[in-house]
């Protein structure tokens, strides 16, 4: 009989400490119910398992586990959507501020507006070429051509430097990141080799995994030992078990001997791994894979761009800033040919100012260094080339200052000393001429043949096309990280209503214990009593 | 059942009331500045929109530069009519003179009127507009017309000939030629040479011949100094053919040479006409296309934004019940 009375004893403390668990996990819910990353814990109970002898009375409940509720996909797709996102959110920001550059406001000057300005000012120089103030109009116009040209390229080639040096930075948090999770990957395998959960380390785990992934993309496969693993796309790994690999940004890896050039004249960063030990650098690239991928790194590399091994030029690279400035660079490179050609007269005549000197070469557009490389009489791509330069977009400015020196008229004559009257306006006449033909703008991998104009046009059709597909791709992804989160916080959130329904579940179950408790002992009184 | 927490209620909550917030910000900013396209990235059709506010612009630029061609055309005009009234005159005297009878006193008072005649046709010739010689081809900062000081006759500075581009600068006959639409250039100048020469010559003659003077002309056609005096009154009748042959000079100089001149400025001016309407329709279609790519529909921006208006209001309301009810107030 006491037997009996020690068991029903037993049970009930073993109820009282079982809701007591159930009280302490709940009231660590609720605690947690701000807390980013925090899994909602469930307690599992099971009855309590005793000797078998006769009849089985039961040996009152215990507590089985304590789990986690989370979903190893819910979670992945969570990191999946927050890497497009973030990589959605950097593209849309560096298209943002690159937009302005070809406003369609009015007030705003631009290159489209710049090549009709100058070409205006020819036409009107036509009109009366021997007017100063059209021919200082001239000198100006042409400047503002070429200061448009200036600070456009200028402004796409530090959005890339800037977008180059946030990439050194994003590195750096990555490669916190992935020691801080090797760290817990030790943690982990030490806790549950014991057979427990490591519950919170798991948490702090999946959060790092949330936070790597909004900066690159990465496989994931968590081992029998609780560790996980992680690897880029092409295998190399970054984390396994407690280890965890540094990535390194170097704008001279071992692997090339050029470098990336960048487009104000520097040079770009690759993303590098060094296998060597101190002695020596043996690098391997991972600025390609990791490109193809989301995050941050994905987004702030697709703006730059990535230059291939196979490339010769910084125009050769592959992203949306490297692609833009082409096309600038292209109509810089035309004004410092055609345009020079025919302001220099043209094939087979010569053009002069008010001084009666005939131009030279590099007579309107210059940049400094310009020569007649090849000796040929005219501005060539090949002049180009041999100066060595490349941005030839950030280097463009206006040869003449004077309104002496435009020169207006041509002269078809052989004559040894040739002349150029004050009225004469042929040069302009032709130069006019240039503003309805086509050109061939090509550079790296961009051919276009049209107009000045429409060269300027198809600019800000590839800009307009770049943010409005940048603008979709953030709202999609916005949305879709949305929903992940919704899914997360679905499974793995801590529900208020929840919690304080099983609060009062819990404490009723108490109370019945402690009531059982009391059963017990008054059960006891009585036999003293009989005794 | 899939579960909501207080969390996934917040979220969603703030979701919204973030994507009302931006609905409205969008409309209203459509509403304020009339344009739905103000940055490449607003439309697909950048490039479209790109190059019709280029086209607006050039058209902009054409239709000035078509007004200064215009006032230069409509200045060579006025200039063209007198100078052609000049030679009516002329022919007048001549005719007048030529035919009845009259004596030597009255034909050198002819002549006198005859010389200013020319000298006002010379200044003519010699018109500057805005500092710029009409009619000295590509030379435009000197006199296209001036005394020719290797030609003197006696003492008489009036005898001196006129003669064009006297200084021999180069380019006196080049012609400007300027950009009135994207595919059309119109000359806007013809050198003194072809319009006023022949004139001054005739008249030249005519006053030589009034004044009691034959004129020989030299290979160019201009007087060379060598006519010898008539020998009054035995050469009468053939001063009174020079006079009248003078009459055929001033004819031709004005049907051939100014009239033609006239004509081909009111062709000029017909086609910048042309061109001026074509510009006006063509910024006309510019503009169509572009208001209905870049502006906004007033009536549905409005609508839109008194929408999103309301929905923000009612996120408004949902959040603040919704972040009001907590189960520990039953419990």
């Amino acid at each position: 009989m006491s037997g009996l009375v020690s068991r029903i004893m037993n049970n009930a403390i073993s109820a009282l400490s079982a809701q007591q668990s159930l009280i302490a996990v709940t009231s660590n819910n609720v605690s947690n119910v701000d807390t980013d990353g925090y899994s909602r814990r469930t307690v599992e109970l099971s009855t309590r398992e005793g000797a078998s002898s006769g009849l089985s009375l039961g040996n009152g409940v215990e507590v089985s586990a304590v789990t986690r509720q989370t979903s190893s996909f819910v979670e992945e797709a969570l990191q999946e959507t927050t890497g497009e996102l973030a990589q959605y959110e950097v593209e849309d920001e560096y298209l943002d501020r690159l937009e302005g550059l070809f406003s369609f406001d009015d007030d705003v000057t631009t290159i489209g507006t710049a090549v009709n300005d100058f070409f205006a000012a020819v036409d009107d120089l036509t009109l009366d070429p021997s007017s100063s103030e059209l021919r200082a109009n001239f000198i100006e116009c042409a400047n503002e051509l070429a200061t448009a040209i200036n600070v456009t390229y200028n402004e796409i080639a530090d959005l890339q430097t800037e977008a180059d040096e946030r990439i050194a930075s994003e590195v750096e948090t990555i490669n916190s990141l992935t020691a801080q999770i090797a760290e817990l990957n030790g943690e982990i395998r030490i806790w549950e080799s014991s057979g427990d959960v490591a519950a919170d380390q798991r948490d702090q785990r999946d959060q790092l995994l949330q936070k790597l992934s909004e900066k690159l993309s990465f496989e994931q496969v968590e081992l029998d030992d609780g560790t996980v693993t992680i690897s880029l796309a092409d295998g190399f790994p970054l984390v396994s078990g407690t280890y965890s690999r540094d990535l390194e940004v170097t704008s001279s890896p071992s692997f090339t001997t050029g470098g990336a050039p960048s487009l104000d004249g520097g040079q770009l960063s690759y993303i590098v791994y060094d296998f060597s030990d101190g002695a020596g650098t043996s690098q391997i690239d991972l600025t390609s894979t990791i490109a193809e991928g989301s995050g941050t790194l994905g987004g702030l590399l697709s703006i730059r761009g990535v230059y291939e091994s196979t490339d010769t030029s910084a125009f050769d690279a592959d992203g949306t800033l490297v692609e833009i400035a082409t096309q600038v660079e292209a109509i810089a490179r035309q004004l410092l040919t055609s345009v020079n050609q025919e302001y220099a007269g043209g094939s087979s005549t010569t053009s002069g100012d008010l001084n009666g000197n005939t131009t030279g070469v590099f007579g309107l557009f210059t940049f400094s260094g310009a020569t007649d490389a090849d000796s040929d009489g005219v501005a060539t791509t090949a002049d180009l080339t041999a100066s060595g330069e490349d941005n030839f977009a950030s280097l463009i400015s206006v040869a003449i200052s004077s309104t002496s020196e435009v020169a207006a008229a041509r002269d078809s004559s052989t004559t040894a000393t040739p002349s150029y009257p004050e009225g004469d306006g042929q040069n302009m006449e032709a130069l006019s001429d240039l503003q309805t033909q086509d050109f061939t703008f090509a550079l790296g991998s961009y051919s276009l043949t049209d107009t000045f104009s429409g060269a300027y046009n198809d600019v800000v059709n590839t800009v307009g096309n770049e943010r409005s597909k940048a603008s979709v791709n953030l709202t999609v992804a916005s949305s879709n990280y949305a929903t992940a989160s919704q899914r997360r916080e679905e499974i793995s959130g801590v529900s208020l209503d929840e919690e304080f329904t099983n609060l009062i579940q819990y404490q009723q179950a108490f109370q019945a214990a402690a009531r059982l408790i009391s059963v017990a002992g008054e059960l006891i009184d009585q036999i003293v009593e009989v005794v | 059942m899939s579960r909501i927490t207080s969390t996934s209620t917040l979220n969603q909550v703030l979701w919204d009331l973030n994507s009302n917030r931006e609905a409205v910000a969008k409309y209203s900013e459509q509403l304020s500045s009339g344009l739905a396209v103000s940055e490449p990235g607003d439309t697909s059709t950048a490039g479209t929109v790109a190059s019709l506010t280029g086209v607006l612009q050039q058209v902009d630029s054409f239709t000035t530069r078509i007004a200064s061609v215009r006032s230069q055309l409509d200045y060579q005009n006025d200039i063209l009519t007198e100078a052609s009234e000049l030679l009516v005159r002329a022919e007048e005297i001549a005719t007048q003179l030529g035919n009845e009878t009259n004596d030597e006193a009255e034909r050198i008072a002819a002549a006198e009127e005859v010389f200013e005649i020319r000298d006002h046709l010379v200044s003519l010739a010699n018109t500057t507009y805005q500092g710029m010689y009409l009619f000295g081809g590509a030379v435009t900062t000197s006199e296209p017309f001036t005394q020719d000081t290797d030609y003197v006759n006696g003492s008489d500075q009036s005898l001196e000939r006129y003669a064009y581009n006297v200084s021999g600068a180069d380019g006196a006959d080049t012609e400007r030629t300027v950009r009135v639409t994207d595919n059309l250039t119109l000359t806007v100048n013809t050198s003194g040479d072809e319009i006023f020469t022949d004139a001054i010559v005739a008249l030249e003659c005519l006053g030589r011949a009034l004044q009691g003077y034959r004129t020989e002309l030299d290979a160019n056609g201009l007087p060379d100094g060598t006519g010898t005096a008539y020998n009054l009154p035995d050469d009468y009748d053939e001063q009174s053919e020079d006079i009248l042959a003078c009459v055929d000079m001033l004819d031709s100089a004005l049907s051939d040479d100014i009239k033609t001149e006239i004509t081909n400025i009111a062709g000029r001016s017909r086609r910048l006409d042309t061109a001026e309407s074509l510009l006006e329709l063509s910024e006309l279609n510019a503009e169509e296309v572009l208001s209905s790519i870049r502006d906004v529909d007033m009536i549905e921006a409005a609508s839109n934004l008194s929408m999103a208006e309301t929905a923000l209001e009612a996120s408004f309301t949902v959040t603040s019940q919704l972040l009001q009810m907590t189960i520990l107030d039953y419990i």
